[in-house]
C-alpha cells in the first residue's frame, strides 16, 4: 500500500482493496456478536425485579451471605464454626486440633488441681488470638477474630441492598403490607448483626449504606444501641403490618423452607415475632453486662473488664422484655439440615453435629465441664452421652462423647443428630434461653423461688427428669448455681455458652477476680480431679479483625480497634 | 542468417526443480543468471523457468541453504539439490513476522526445533520434548502422572489470573480447546517459538504469554514413504530426595522392644486396621508426646509392630508403549502425510490404569491452479484415561462462581488426593492389610459393624492422634474408578493464493473440538466396617453424608473457530522496478477472529446399591450440580509492514487492533503497536575485510505489545444463585467476580539483542560458535485481580485492573560444531536463560494474602514483592534478630535458654527451633537461571545424544515433608542431633518446624508456612540419553531405508540439594502466575528406560 503509485501494481492490488472491505465488514458484523453476557448467572437488574425474584434474592443473600460464604472450615456454616467458637471459649467443648486456632482459643492460661498439680499454657490466648489477628492469617484460615465480624457485615450489606430494592418492585396483594414484612425482615437481621459485632467486638461500624463504609468505629455500646434501634424498628414496623395473611405468605416464603420444621420452626405470627425481638432486646442487655459470680460468690467483683455490672434497672429491663418475650410454642429462628441443597449440611452443619461421635474423630470434644453441670439423675446425660472411647490430650482429656440421634429415652432432648433435618440450630432466642432470663432476673432481683421456677420449666420441658429445685430454700448463690448449670445444660451449642462464661467472670484473670472453681479436669494420662482452679484468662471483648482495621484504619476521633483493656 | 538463428539460439529457456537433500522442494529459492540483473523464484514445487544463455552459469539461493553455482552447458533442465547452510541461523521462520523471513533478518528472536531435535519422551508429547530446547524459555514437567501437562513461562509473568499458558498455534491456525500434549509429536516438521510481547503482537490481546507454533509435516515428493517406530518404555518415580518413612521410632516399648501400652500391653491391630493404646515413651497416648523434649527416635521396629515401606507398596514400575505408523507422498501438484500413532502409558502409581492416546493425522495439500493451493490438516485425537480418581484420575468440576477454570478447560493436573493421604500414614501400618473376617463391636453401637471381609480399610489410626490424615490408595483403588473419554479435532483448511510476485493472499478456517467426559463411581462402602467406624472414612466427590457411594458424571465441549484473512504484498526494488537499490517490502493486513464455546454438564447420583449394575440409574437421587456455558468471541486486524535493505538492515512495524466478548464496556478495541529492525554490519564490506572470522553478525532491537484477555464474563455483574431446599435462591458474591470496565491486561516489551557466527577454524574441531542473546525488559499495567475491600462493605475484594508488573531477563543460547568429519560428528548447543517477575503497584497499596491451591501454603502479593513469593514465619538464627518494629525476638536475659543448632537458634528446655511469630516474604521460587546442555554425537552408523537440564536458584516449600512431620513420620525425625549435649534423634525438635513459634511450643501456627520447608530445588538432569544404531548404514537390506534401533533413558539421573521426592514438581494450578513454589504430595516425576525401532521404506 506503500507504493500505491505504481501503476503497474495498482491493478493487482485490487485484491488487497477487496480483502480490506471484506475485512472491515466482517469487522462490523462482528462487532454485535460481542455483548455475549453470561448466560450462567442472574443478576440484580434482571432477576430482582419481580416479587418473586426478590423474595429469591432475600433468602438466598440472608442465609448464603449471612451463614455461609467464608464457613468452609471445620464445618459449613455459621453455626459450625462461630458458634464452634462459642462454646469453646465458653468451655463447653475443647479440640485438638489447629485448624482456626480453635486448639489455642480454649486453652486456659493456668490449670490448678486440688493436689497443685499446674499445666501452665505457654501460648496465653490473648497474645496468641493478637498475634493471628494478621490479614496474613486470616488468608491462612488462622484468625478468629475474622469469621463472626465477616458475616455479620455481609448480612448487614444484604439487608443495605434489598432496602433499597424493595421500593422499586411491584408487589401481590396488599402491596404495603408486603413490603414492610420484607423491611421488617431486614431490620431484624441487621438488629441481629449489630447485637452479634457488638456482643463480640470491643468495636464495631455502624454501616447503613450498601457496598459502603466508613472509618468511624464506635464502641460495642453504641453497636448494642443500633442493634435496639433495628430490632424497635422491626418490631414496629411488623406490628404496623394491616394483612396478616400478606405477611404470613410473605414470610413464609423468605424462611427456608427446610428451616420450616415443626413447630419451632413454623412461621411466626406478627406478635409471635415481636415476642422474639423481645427476648433479644433483653439478650442484648444481659449479654453486654457483667453478673460476677466467681466460686459462688454473688455479685463478686472483676476488676478490669470492658463491661459494667447489671444494675437494678437492667435487670428490670431484662424481667419487662422477657416477660413480653417468647412464649411456649412460639415459634423461633431455628435452621435445619436437609439432604441436599441445604443451608448446612447434617454432618458437619453445626458445632453439635461437630461434636456428635466418637471422640477421637469429632473436630469438637465435650468438656468435662460441661458434664460436671449435669444434675445427678439428669435423664440428657444418659440420653446423649457415653463414656466408651475416652480422648486424651494435653489440653483436653475427656471420657466423654454424644451418642448421634440420642439413646432413646422418651422425652428427653437430643443433644446431636447428624440425619438430615433431626437437628435444629437456633439462630436467635429460644423459649428455654427467655425462661432463664426470666429465672436469673428474679435471682439477682431477690425472687429467687421465682427464679427457680423458670429453671425447673426449662429442665421439664427438655425431659431433664430431676426433681424441682424452686421451694427447696435454696439461697441466692445455691439458686444462681442451678442457673448457671441449667444455662450451660440447656443452651449449649446456640451461641451464647462463652458470652454467659465472660458475664459471670469466669473467662476473667484469677488476679482480676475472675477464674472458674470446683471443675472436673482430666490430665493428659486421664488422671481425674475433681476441684481444679482453671484460670482462662480471655479476651472480653474480640479486637477488629485485621481484615477490616488494616484495609479500613480508623479516622480521627475513632473508638479503639484493639481492646484496651487486656 | 546462420549467425543470427545461432546467437538467438544461446538465449534459451531453463527450466528446472529445487530440492532440498530429502526431494523436498524449495518454493523460496531464487535462480539468477550471473552477472546480469533479475532472476526467477521457484513456485511452490520448486519448479522455475529463466532464460539464459548457454555459456551463462546459474546462482541458486534459498533461505537457509547453501548457494550453488551451475554452467549451463547443453542441458535445458536441471534437478538442482541445495545443502543446508551449516550454520543454524539461517532458517526461514513465519512465527511472529508478517511473512516468512529468514533468521539473518529478523529484528526479534524467534526460536525454532526441528523434528530432529526433539526427543522421543516416552509421553511422545510435544511439552515434554520442549524442555530445556528453548533458549530463555522455563518448561517444567511439574508432575509424573500420566497425561499432565507442564508448566510453560517464556518470558516473565505478566499477568496473576491469566496464568502463563502461551498461544498454542499449528500451522498458523490457534488450538484453544485441545491440550499441547495431546497433539502428535511423530509428525511435527518443526516448533516455532516467540517469547515476548516484542515478538508477539501480532497475537493481539492474547499474544502476551508468547507464541508456540507447531509446522505439520507434509508429504515430500519422490517414492512413496512408510515408516514405522514402535517402542517400550519402564517408567518408576524419581526420589531424588530420598524422601522417607522414619525407620526409628520414639514410642513406649517394653523390654524386648515389643510396643506396648501405658499398661505394658503389647500393641495389637484391632479389626478396623488402628493400632490402639500407642504411646510416646514420654508424655503418655496423646499428640503432647512429639513435644516432650525427652522423646527419642533410636528404636527400630523390630519386634511385635513392623515398619513397611509404604513407598514400595504404592509406587511400582510403570510402563508405555508407543507405535506410529506413517505414509507420506507427493506428486507435481498434490502432496499427503498421514499418520497413526498410539501412546498407552500405564500409571506406575500401582498400575491403578493408563492413559491410552491415539493420533489420525492427515495433511493434505494440492494446486488447484496456477498458484492457488488448498491445504487442509487434520488431527483426530483419542485419548482414555482410566487413572482412579486420586490416584491420577481425570475429570472434576469447573467453578462458574470464582471464575476457576475447570478440569474440562484442559491442561490440568489429575486428582491425586490419595498420595496425601498415603504420605500422611504412619509407617507402622501395611497399606495392604485387609480386614479379617470378624463384625466389629464399637461400644458406643448396640449392633456390630458390618463388614466384608478381604476388604482394604481407608482410614487407620494410631492411638488417636496419629495418621489422622491418613487414607489408602489401596482402598480407593477398591472402591473407586474412573474412565475419562476424550476426543479432540484439530481441523484447519488454508486457501493461499499467490497472485502475481507482488500479491498473496491467504485464508485460514480451524475449528478445533474437543468433546470429554469422564465418570468417576465410588462404590457402596457401607459394609466396610473401617469406614462406617470412622464415620464414612470413604472416597467419594460429592456424597458427603454417609458412605453409600456415588456416580460422578463431568461432561465438557469446547468447540474453537478460528478464522484468519491476510493479503500481502511483497516488493523487490530490484528485481520489479529496476532500482539500484536493494529494497525489499512486505506489507501486510490481516483479520482474525476466534470464537469460543466452553460448555459443561456435570451431574451425580447419590448411594449405589451393593450389587452391580453400577449405572446413574441404580443410585438413589440424582443431583444437577453444574450446568455452564461459555461464549467468548474476539476479533481484530493488524497491519504490517516491513522495509529490508538488502542483508543489511531492516525495519518492520505495525499494529494490532482488537476487540473481545471480555474486554469492558464490550465495543472499545485495544490497540497494540510493534516496531522491530536489525542491522547486519558483516554484510558490509569494510566487515567482511576487516573482521573475517565472524562471518555473521547482527544487532537487532524490537518493541512492542501484547495482551491477556479478562476471563469471559469478568465484564457482567452478576450474583450468585443456589438452591436451598426446593427454593431457586440469589446471593450477593463474597468477592464480586466482576468488573464491568475491566481492561485487557497489556504488556509492553523492549528486548535488544545480537545474533552471530564466529567462523572458528577450517579444520575439524570448533569450526564455528552460532550464537544468539537477547535481553528483554517487559511492563504489565492492567493487570487484572481482585484487590481485597473491608469487610464492613459487606464484600471481602474488588476485582480489577489492580496491578503493575515488570519482568526482565535475558536468554543466551550458543551451538558449537564440535568435531565435524566424514564419520564423527559432534553437535553441542546450550541456552541459558533468566528472568524474574516482579509486582510494582497494586490498587490500595495492601498486599494481596492468598494460599497455594496446593495446600495451606501461604503466598503474597505485594508491591514490591517478586510474584510467587511465599509468606511465612522465619527460623531465629540469632540473638539480634529483631521484628519488623525493631525488637529483638530473643531478649539478651533469657538467651542463655537458647543454643544454635544447625544454624536455628533451638530452645534447649523444649528442644525446638525456634521461628519468629510474624511472618515475612521468603524469597522467589523461581529460578536465576535455566540451563541445558544438548549433545548429539555420531559416529558413522552410532549416535550418542544427551541433554543435561541445569535448573539453579530455584525453591520449594516442601509442604509434602511438612505434612509428614505432623505425625513425626518423615525421615528425619530418626537422624540424631546434639542438644545441650544430649544426642538424640529428638521428636520436639524435628517436629518444631510444625508445631512451634517463638513462645510457644504448640497450638500456634500449625502447618503453618516457615523457611524451614522452604528448601533450594536447584537441580542438575540427564535429561534425556540415547543410543541410536541405524543398521542401514553399515548394510543395505532390502526394501529399508533406514532400520534404527535405539535405547534412551529420560530423567535417569538427578543431582539436587532437594529433600522431597523431585525437585521439578510444583503442585500449584498448572501455568499459574503465582502458584508455583509448593510441593505438596505431587505424584513426583518419572524415570524411564525405553527400548526403540524406527524403520522407513
Amino acid at each position: 500500500m506503500l507504493i500505491l503509485k505504481k501503476t503497474t501494481t495498482m491493478i493487482k492490488n485490487k485484491y488487497i482493496y477487496i480483502a480490506v472491505v471484506a475485512m472491515m465488514v466482517a469487522g462490523t458484523a462482528c462487532k454485535k456478536q460481542l455483548n455475549v453476557g453470561n448466560p450462567n448467572a442472574p443478576t440484580l437488574a434482571s432477576n430482582v425485579t419481580t416479587e418473586a425474584g426478590l423474595v429469591a434474592f432475600v433468602q438466598g443473600s440472608t442465609f448464603t451471605d449471612g451463614f455461609v460464604n467464608g464457613d468452609g472450615w471445620l464445618g459449613d456454616s455459621y453455626f459450625s464454626l462461630v458458634y464452634g467458637f462459642q462454646d469453646l471459649l465458653g468451655d463447653a467443648t475443647g479440640a485438638d486440633v489447629a485448624n482456626q486456632q480453635v486448639d489455642v482459643i480454649s486453652r486456659p492460661d493456668l490449670v490448678t488441681t486440688e493436689t497443685n498439680f499446674q499445666v501452665p499454657n505457654t501460648s496465653p490466648q490473648i497474645a496468641s488470638l493478637r498475634g493471628y489477628n494478621t490479614r496474613a492469617s486470616s488468608g491462612a484460615g488462622n484468625n478468629p477474630f475474622y469469621y463472626q465480624w465477616l458475616n455479620m457485615y455481609a448480612l448487614n450489606n444484604a439487608c443495605n441492598v434489598i432496602l433499597g430494592i424493595v421500593p422499586t418492585i411491584s408487589f401481590s396483594g396488599d402491596a404495603t403490607s408486603r413490603a414492610n414484612t420484607v423491611k421488617a425482615w431486614c431490620y431484624w437481621w441487621k438488629g441481629y448483626a449489630y447485637a452479634a459485632v457488638g456482643t463480640m467486638y470491643y468495636s464495631g461500624l455502624i454501616v447503613d449504606t450498601a457496598g459502603k463504609t466508613n472509618s468511624n468505629y464506635l464502641v460495642h455500646d453504641s453497636l448494642i444501641a443500633r442493634s435496639n434501634y433495628y430490632l424497635n424498628l422491626a418490631a414496629s414496623t411488623i406490628s404496623g403490618i394491616s394483612s396478616a395473611g400478606d405477611y404470613a405468605t410473605i414470610l413464609g416464603e423468605l424462611i427456608p423452607s427446610d428451616f420450616q420444621l415443626g413447630s419451632l420452626g413454623s412461621v411466626p405470627t406478627q406478635a409471635q415475632w415481636v415476642r422474639n425481638i423481645n427476648t433479644m432486646l433483653a439478650r442484648n442487655i444481659l449479654l453486654n453486662h457483667l453478673n460476677p459470680f466467681v466460686n459462688g460468690v454473688v455479685n463478686s467483683t472483676i476488676k478490669t473488664s470492658t463491661i459494667t455490672p447489671m444494675a437494678s434497672a437492667d435487670w428490670q429491663s431484662v424481667l419487662s422484655l422477657a416477660t413480653s418475650g417468647i412464649q411456649n410454642g412460639d415459634p423461633v429462628f431455628t435452621g435445619s439440615s436437609s439432604a441436599t441443597n441445604s443451608v448446612f449440611s447434617p454432618t458437619g452443619g453445626n458445632v453439635a453435629v461437630n461434636t456428635t461421635g466418637p471422640n477421637s474423630g469429632t473436630i469438637f470434644k465435650i468438656s468435662e465441664r460441661l458434664i460436671q453441670d449435669y444434675n445427678t439423675g439428669d435423664q440428657r446425660l444418659p440420653n446423649n452421652f457415653d463414656t466408651t472411647l475416652e480422648f486424651f490430650d494435653e489440653n483436653f482429656t475427656t471420657r466423654w462423647s454424644i451418642d448421634n440421634g440420642g439413646n432413646g429415652i422418651s422425652g428427653v432432648a437430643v443433644l446431636g443428630n447428624k440425619t438430615a433435618g433431626a437437628y435444629q440450630v437456633y439462630i436467635a432466642s429460644s423459649w428455654e434461653e427467655n425462661q432463664l432470663m426470666l429465672a436469673e432476673a428474679n435471682i439477682m432481683l431477690g425472687n429467687t423461688d421465682l427464679g427457680l421456677s423458670f429453671v425447673d420449666a426449662v429442665r421439664t420441658y427438655q425431659g431433664a427428669g430431676v426433681a424441682a429445685v424452686s421451694g427447696t430454700g435454696l439461697t441466692q448463690a445455691q439458686a444462681l448455681t442451678q442457673l448457671t448449670r441449667e444455662r450451660r445444660v440447656a443452651l449449649v451449642f446456640r451461641g451464647i455458652t462463652w458470652y454467659d462464661a465472660r458475664r459471670w467472670g469466669w473467662s476473667y484473670d484469677v488476679s482480676n477476680g475472675g477464674g472458674s472453681y470446683g471443675n472436673t479436669y482430666l490430665d493428659v494420662n486421664g488422671n481425674k480431679y475433681i476441684n481444679t482452679t482453671i484460670d482462662y484468662d480471655f479476651l472480653d471483648y474480640w479486637d477488629v479483625p485485621a481484615d477490616e482495621s488494616v484495609l479500613n484504619p480508623p479516622g480521627t476521633g475513632s473508638a479503639a480497634t484493639v481492646n484496651p483493656n487486656f | 542468417m546462420l549467425v543470427t538463428i545461432g546467437l538467438h539460439a544461446q538465449v534459451q529457456q531453463i527450466t528446472g526443480k529445487i530440492t532440498d537433500a530429502t526431494g523436498t522442494p524449495i518454493p523460496a529459492a531464487t535462480v539468477k543468471v550471473k552477472g546480469s540483473k533479475g532472476g526467477a523464484s521457484a513456485d511452490y514445487n520448486g519448479a522455475f523457468t529463466i532464460k539464459a544463455p548457454q555459456n551463462a552459469t546459474l546462482i541458486i539461493s534459498g533461505i537457509g541453504f547453501e548457494t550453488k553455482e551451475i554452467k549451463i552447458g547443453s542441458s535445458t533442465t536441471f534437478n538442482i539439490q541445495l545443502n543446508t547452510d551449516a550454520k543454524s541461523l539461517s532458517e526461514v521462520v513465519v512465527t511472529g513476522v508478517g511473512t516468512a523471513t529468514s533468521k539473518h533478518k529478523l529484528g526479534i528472536a524467534v526460536e525454532s526445533v526441528g523434528a530432529a531435535d526433539l526427543p522421543a519422551a516416552p509421553t511422545a508429547s510435544i511439552d515434554q520434548a520442549l524442555i530445556g530446547k528453548i533458549s530463555g524459555a522455563q518448561i517444567s514437567s511439574i508432575s509424573g502422572n500420566p497425561g499432565d501437562p507442564v508448566n510453560i513461562l517464556l518470558r516473565g509473568i505478566n499477568t496473576v489470573q491469566g496464568g502463563t499458558k502461551p498461544l498454542i498455534l499449528v500451522d498458523g491456525i490457534e488450538v484453544r480447546a485441545t491440550d499441547i500434549n495431546s497433539l502428535d509429536l511423530s509428525n511435527i516438521e518443526r516448533v516455532e517459538v516467540v517469547k515476548g510481547a516484542a515478538s508477539s503482537t501480532l497475537y493481539g490481546a492474547q499474544g502476551a504469554n508468547g507464541v508456540i507454533q507447531i509446522i505439520t509435516k507434509k508429504g515430500r515428493k519422490g517414492a512413496t514413504a512408510i515408516t514405522y517406530s514402535t517402542s517400550y518404555s519402564l517408567n518408576s518415580y524419581i526420589n531424588s530426595g530420598h524422601l522417607h518413612k522414619a525407620r526409628m521410632h520414639p514410642y513406649l516399648t517394653d523390654g524386648n522392644n515389643n510396643l506396648v501400652d501405658a499398661g505394658g500391653n503389647l500393641l495389637q491391630y484391632d479389626s478396623v486396621g488402628d493400632l490402639p493404646g500407642i504411646s510416646y515413651t514420654y508424655g503418655g497416648a496423646a499428640r503432647a508426646g512429639i513435644w516432650d523434649p525427652r522423646n527419642n527416635a533410636d528404636k527400630p521396629y523390630n519386634a511385635n509392630i513392623k515398619y513397611y515401606d509404604q513407598f514400595k507398596e504404592v509406587f511400582k514400575t510403570g510402563n508405555t508403549m508407543n507405535n506410529i505408523v506413517s505414509v507420506s507422498g507427493a506428486s507435481d501438484k498434490s502432496d499427503y502425510a498421514l499418520s497413526i500413532s498410539n501412546n498407552k502409558t500405564t500409571s506406575p502409581v500401582m498400575k491403578n490404569g493408563s492413559v491410552d492416546r491415539t493420533n489420525l493425522t492427515a495433511n493434505l495439500g494440492t494446486e488447484v491452479f496456477k498458484g492457488f493451493r488448498l491445504r487442509s490438516v487434520t488431527q483426530l485425537i483419542y485419548t482414555r484415561n482410566n487413572l482412579v480418581p486420586g490416584l491420577g484420575g481425570a475429570g472434576g468440576q469447573g467453578n462458574s462462581t470464582t471464575g476457576a477454570p475447570g478440569y474440562g478447560y484442559g491442561n490440568s493436573t489429575g486428582n491425586v488426593g490419595s498420595i496425601f493421604g498415603f504420605l500422611n500414614t504412619s509407617p507402622f501400618f501395611d497399606l495392604k492389610w485387609k480386614s479379617p473376617n470378624v463384625p466389629y463391636i464399637y461400644g458406643l453401637q448396640s449392633t456390630p459393624l458390618v463388614n466384608t471381609p478381604g476388604s482394604y480399610v481407608n482410614h487407620v489410626e494410631g492411638g488417636d492422634y496419629l495418621s489422622i490424615n491418613s487414607s489408602n490408595p489401596y482402598y480407593a483403588q477398591e472402591y473407586s474408578s474412573g474412565i475419562d473419554n476424550k476426543i479432540d479435532i484439530v481441523q484447519s483448511f488454508d486457501a493461499n493464493y499467490k497472485v502475481d510476485k507482488f500479491v498473496e493472499l491467504d485464508a485460514k478456517y480451524g475449528i478445533n473440538w474437543r468433546n470429554e467426559n469422564s465418570r468417576w463411581t465410588y462404590l457402596n462402602q457401607s459394609l466396610n466396617a473401617n469406614s462406617t467406624y470412622y464415620d464414612y472414612a470413604d472416597v467419594v466427590y460429592n456424597n458427603g453424608t454417609d458412605n453409600t457411594g456415588e456416580i460422578d458424571n463431568f461432561q465438557y465441549n469446547t468447540t474453537f473457530q478460528n478464522f484468519l484473512a491476510s493479503a500481502s504484498f511483497k516488493t523487490d526494488f530490484q528485481n520489479d522496478f529496476h532500482s539500484k537499490l536493494p529494497i525489499t517490502t512486505a506489507t501486510k493486513v490481516g483479520f482474525d477472529y476466534r470464537k469460543n464455546l466452553y460448555t459443561e454438564f456435570d451431574n451425580y447420583g447419590y448411594q449405589l446399591p451393593l450389587t452391580p449394575p453400577y449405572n446413574m440409574t441404580a443410585t438413589a437421587s440424582q443431583v444437577t450440580e453444574f450446568d455452564y456455558k461459555e461464549p467468548f468471541i474476539t476479533y481484530g486486524y493488524l497491519v504490517d509492514q516491513a522495509i529490508n535493505f538488502g542483508d543489511y538492515a531492516g525495519i518492520d512495524g505495525g499494529f494490532r487492533s482488537d476487540w473481545s466478548s471480555a474486554f469492558g464496556g464490550g465495543s472499545s478495541p485495544f490497540t497494540f503497536p510493534r516496531i522491530n529492525g536489525f542491522f547486519a554490519p558483516s554484510s558490509f564490506d569494510f566487515w567482511k575485510n576487516g573482521v573475517p572470522a565472524v562471518s555473521y553478525f547482527k544487532l537487532r532491537a524490537a518493541y512492542g505489545e501484547a495482551g491477556i484477555q479478562p476471563q469471559p464474563f469478568q465484564r457482567y455483574a452478576v450474583i450468585n444463585q443456589s438452591d436451598l431446599g426446593p427454593t431457586h435462591t440469589y446471593s450477593l458474591q463474597q468477592s464480586p467476580t466482576y468488573d464491568t470496565k475491566l481492561n485487557v491486561e497489556v504488556t509492553k516489551e523492549t528486548e535488544v539483542g545480537t545474533d552471530f557466527t564466529i567462523d572458528a577454524g577450517k579444520g575439524n574441531l570448533f569450526t564455528a560458535f552460532n550464537g544468539s542473546f537477547t535481553w528483554w525488559k517487559r511492563n504489565s499495567d492492567n493487570v487484572i485481580y481482585s484487590i481485597p475491600t473491608a469487610l464492613s462493605t459487606g464484600y471481602t475484594g474488588e476485582l480489577g485492573n489492580t496491578i503493575t508488573m515488570e519482568s526482565h531477563g535475558f536468554e543466551f543460547s550458543l551451538n558449537i560444531p564440535v568435531y565435524k568429519s566424514k564419520n564423527f560428528n559432534w553437535d553441542f548447543t546450550t541456552n541459558w536463560g533468566h528472568q524474574t517477575s516482579k509486582i510494582n503497584t497494586i490498587v490500595g497499596g495492601n498486599p494481596i494474602i492468598l494460599t497455594s491451591d496446593a495446600g495451606s501454603t501461604a503466598l503474597v502479593l505485594g508491591p514490591g514483592e517478586t510474584i510467587g513469593q511465599i509468606y511465612g514465619h522465619r527460623t531465629i538464627t540469632n540473638d539480634n534478630q529483631a521484628d519488623p518494629s525493631g525488637n529483638v525476638y530473643i531478649t539478651k536475659g533469657t538467651g542463655g535458654q537458647y543454643q544454635s543448632v544447625k544454624g536455628a537458634l533451638v530452645d534447649t528446655a523444649t528442644k525446638q527451633i525456634q521461628f519468629t511469630p510474624d511472618k515475612y516474604g521468603l524469597g522467589d521460587p523461581n529460578p536465576k537461571f535455566n540451563a541445558s546442555f544438548i549433545n548429539s554425537i555420531n559416529y558413522k552408523f552410532i549416535t550418542l545424544s544427551f541433554q543435561f537440564d541445569w535448573i539453579y536458584g530455584s525453591h520449594l516449600y516442601n509442604q509434602t515433608k511438612e505434612w509428614m512431620s505432623r505425625d513425626g513420620i518423615q525421615g528425619d525425625f530418626e537422624k540424631p542431633v546434639t542438644i545441650n549435649g544430649q544426642t538424640g534423634a529428638w521428636s520436639a525438635y524435628w517436629s518444631s518446624p510444625y508445631y512451634a513459634i517463638l513462645g510457644s511450643t504448640h497450638g500456634g501456627d500449625n502447618d503453618g508456612t516457615r523457611d524451614y520447608y522452604r528448601e533450594s530445588s536447584s537441580f542438575l538432569r540427564l535429561r534425556n540419553a540415547a543410543l541410536a544404531f541405524d543398521i542401514t548404514r553399515i548394510a543395505r537390506i532390502k526394501g529399508f531405508k533406514k532400520l534404527s534401533l535405539y535405547v534412551s533413558g529420560r530423567n535417569i539421573w538427578t543431582k539436587t540439594k532437594y529433600t522431597g521426592f523431585d525437585p521439578e514438581v510444583s503442585s500449584g494450578a498448572v501455568n499459574s502466575a503465582f502458584d508455583r513454589g509448593v510441593d505438596n504430595s505431587t505424584i513426583p516425576n518419572i524415570k524411564s528406560y525405553q527400548l526403540g525401532l524406527n524403520v522407513a521404506f
